[in-house]
């Protein structure tokens, strides 16, 4: 594994049973993520996309092979360590959003922080929050209840939330599925935004041509496997 | 405020429904739990009081039976025993004056009898009394529980009966004479003996319960030739041959028995001779306690400096009595009222079973309804976990969220049970008829509640609480972070 690499998984097997049957999902996958990345895995429904974001994301295990992030594989781990990577290392962003009714804007970007304990002084930690949200331009919506916001608004808190915690990795599952083609678009670019003012690692899938077409690396996935991958600019340029 | 806290009570306005019938699932179960338990406490100090102080104590002496002791005899399963005379009197009496524990202490002896008007028309049918036999001026000077309508206590070595005001008004209700001072009465006593005795006061108890109607005071020796013990002091009994009729009547009854005594005339003589146990032997055990009370007792009852001191006095005394070979127990009031005082422990036995069943159905609402908030609430929690939160954040923001629920509804409804059990003392609850009084502890009871009380509520509503999360939380503990991948949650 290279000390650029933050995301590898290797020969990377899954297989859904399905009553008597069983699915595979992914039959196979190997590649690598380097930091910083701005990442897309692409490909038709059915490819593969959101099991691997899942097996990247511990939120789910492989049949087969191996998933490691940033050097720890995820095999082996117990729940408590594997939550603890997500909630150190990993940021969600969801197709549905999946912001907490409950809370109001600046409390759902500050969410991850609440369960990540009170390392940070508390005066610390809202500058943060406000940073964010400034960031992800909703100031004036800070006191809003999700219900009370448009999807691309919602969608701009899920942004905000996932690097609540400095994560090194953003996940997003068609994170502009349920939003207009502009407003998705905007979406993508904040994510870029951020990828490069952050140096946050960020990968989503997608299956719009117009998405994948901003992303500086491309995974296309077919029937489970890696069809193509692609390296246009940023740091890590190239094909293979 | 802690967002626990916070994002419980947020949770809990989101779900209004489901937090309407959890919560006012506890607030009534709270009611009835500060209400019922608050009523019970109250008839059940009651009762203590009254008994205690009208004529139980605080430590109760007895002979060993097979049955429970009380002063009411012994209760037992299939044919009854007769109270057993309590052995070592002296050395028990010596016991209880040395102890600087001991306030005071009296002795006692019971008989179950009927009361029957004297005369050429004596015939049966008079009211049943129990016949506490008592050294008058050392019982008196105990208890403090009667206020005379007419005649006083006995005098030390009178021969005589005090009547209550409501076995005189039985007594002309069942055999047509009014009864007064100064007059006689046959006691009639179920072992077949017969006794012509001088009604020396008729009183009220201070306190009444159920068992003070029945309650008449005679002097040791009266009672003791009724009941066939010897303490060689008994005289003569003089009877007309309506009344020796009375008694031929019953000569061979079934409630006779060979240890006992026929006291008529010159049948008290003869049954000092011949039917009477040997001064020396165990029924006959003549004894002067503390230089006051002669003669076979059956109970000794005591009065403690500090009453609160009870249970562990009777635990001293009972390994005492164990140390000394002495078949003899000391136990509470609860075992001198006997059978008076179990009806509201069974009561109390009644209402903890309807409470457990009420708790039961409690649980199972409460667990089904916080089930079903769960599967609805399934994509949030697992988006917390997928954001990072551990198992013990999810198990702690349901725990916030069922407590706020017991705190909110759990205070309103003690208010509300507090208000009826306010509402019942200003009012006042009459106990109708003698059940109700035995389960009141007297004749109307004001019931008021206790710190204990509302802290025993708190806890069992809590603990009916935390027992219906289990399985629950259980459910929320195996939501997947995945199922947040797959599930949409606004």
């Amino acid at each position: 594994m290279s000390s650029l690499s933050i995301v590898e998984l290797a020969g990377v097997k899954k297989v859904y049973p399905l009553g008597k049957t069983e699915v595979p999902a992914v039959r196979g996958i190997t590649f690598t993520i380097e930091k910083g990345d701005f990442i897309s895995l692409a490909g038709p429904s059915g490819s593969g996309k959101t099991t691997i974001l899942n097996l990247i994301g511990c939120v789910d295990t492989p049949t087969e092979g191996t998933v490691r992030i940033d050097g720890v594989e995820t095999a082996g781990l117990d729940d408590r360590q594997i939550t603890s990577i997500r909630q150190k290392m990993i940021g969600f962003i969801f197709q549905s959003f999946n912001l907490i009714p409950v809370l109001n804007v600046s409390e759902n970007v500050g969410f991850p922080l609440l369960l990540a304990g009170g390392r940070a002084p508390r005066g610390e930690r809202k500058e943060w929050i406000e940073t964010l949200i400034e960031e992800v331009g909703l100031a004036p919506w800070r006191s809003h209840r999700p219900s009370e916001l448009s999807g691309g608004q919602r969608q701009r808190v899920a942004i905000a939330r996932a690097l609540a915690t400095k994560p090194r990795i953003v996940l997003a599952d068609e994170p502009t599925a349920n939003l207009d083609s502009a407003t998705g678009e905007s979406i993508i670019e904040l994510m870029k935004k951020i990828n490069r003012d952050m140096d946050t690692t960020f990968i989503f899938s997608t299956h719009d041509a117009n998405i994948v077409g901003i992303a500086d690396h491309v995974i296309r996935l077919h029937d489970g496997r890696v069809e193509s991958e692609e390296r246009r600019g940023g740091r890590h340029a190239g094909t293979r | 405020m802690p967002a626990l806290v916070k994002i419980a009570l947020r949770n809990l306005v989101e779900h209004k429904g489901k937090t309407l019938i959890v919560g006012i699932i506890v607030a009534l179960g709270m009611t009835i739990l500060v209400a019922g338990n608050s009523f019970l406490d109250s008839a059940a100090r009651s009762l203590r009081s009254s008994f205690m102080d009208s004529f139980a104590g605080q430590v109760f002496i007895s002979g060993k039976a097979r049955g429970n002791v009380s002063l009411f005899g012994v209760m037992e399963m299939g044919a009854g025993s007769s109270t057993p005379i309590l052995p070592d009197l002296a050395r028990i009496a010596s016991y209880l004056g040395g102890s600087a524990e001991v306030k005071s202490f009296t002795f006692q002896l019971t008989g179950a009898e009927q009361l029957n008007k004297v005369g050429e028309d004596a015939a049966g049918g008079g009211p049943f009394v129990y016949l506490f036999g008592i050294d008058a001026p050392r019982y008196s000077d105990m208890f403090d529980n009667l206020t005379f309508v007419s005649g006083a206590w006995l005098v030390p070595d009178q021969e005589g009966i005090l009547l209550s005001t409501s076995q005189a008004r039985e007594f002309r209700k069942e055999l047509g004479t009014d009864l007064r001072v100064g007059d006689s009465v046959l006691i009639q006593s179920f072992g077949n003996a017969i006794r012509r005795v001088t009604v020396r006061g008729i009183f009220d108890f201070k306190k009444t319960n159920a068992a003070t109607d029945l309650i008449a005071y005679i002097d040791p020796e009266t009672l003791r030739a009724l009941r066939g013990m010897a303490s060689g002091a008994a005289a003569p009994a003089s009877l007309d041959s309506s009344e020796t009729l009375l008694l031929s009547m019953n000569e061979g009854s079934l409630f006779g028995s060979e240890g006992d005594m026929v006291t008529t005339g010159t049948a008290a003589a003869h049954a000092s001779r011949s039917k009477v146990a040997p001064a020396d032997g165990p029924r006959a055990q003549a004894v002067t306690a503390s230089g006051q009370a002669a003669g076979p007792w059956e109970f000794i009852l005591v009065s403690l400096k500090n009453p609160d001191r009870a249970p562990a006095f009777i635990s001293q005394t009972n390994v005492w009595l164990h140390q000394q070979g002495i078949a003899a127990q000391a136990g509470d009031w609860v075992a001198a009222a006997g059978p008076f005082a179990e009806m509201p422990s069974m009561l109390r036995v009644v209402f903890s079973l309807a409470v457990l069943i009420i708790a039961i159905v409690a649980l199972i609402i409460i667990m089904n309804t916080l089930v079903v908030s769960i599967g609805e609430r399934s994509a949030e929690i697992g988006t917390m976990r997928a954001l990072g939160a551990h198992k013990g954040f999810v198990r702690r923001m349901l725990f916030v969220e069922v407590m706020t629920i017991v705190v909110l509804f759990g205070a309103a409804g003690m208010g509300i049970g507090s208000l009826l059990v306010g509402v019942m003392n200003a009012a006042g609850i009459r106990a109708a008829g003698t059940f109700m009084q035995i389960m009141a502890g007297g004749a109307t009871l004001r019931p008021t509640v206790r710190a204990s009380t509302l802290g025993i509520s708190w806890l069992l509503i809590a603990a009916v609480s935390v027992l219906a999360q289990i399985y629950p939380v259980r459910t929320a503990l195996r939501i997947q972070p995945v199922t947040a991948m797959q599930t949409r949650l606004e």
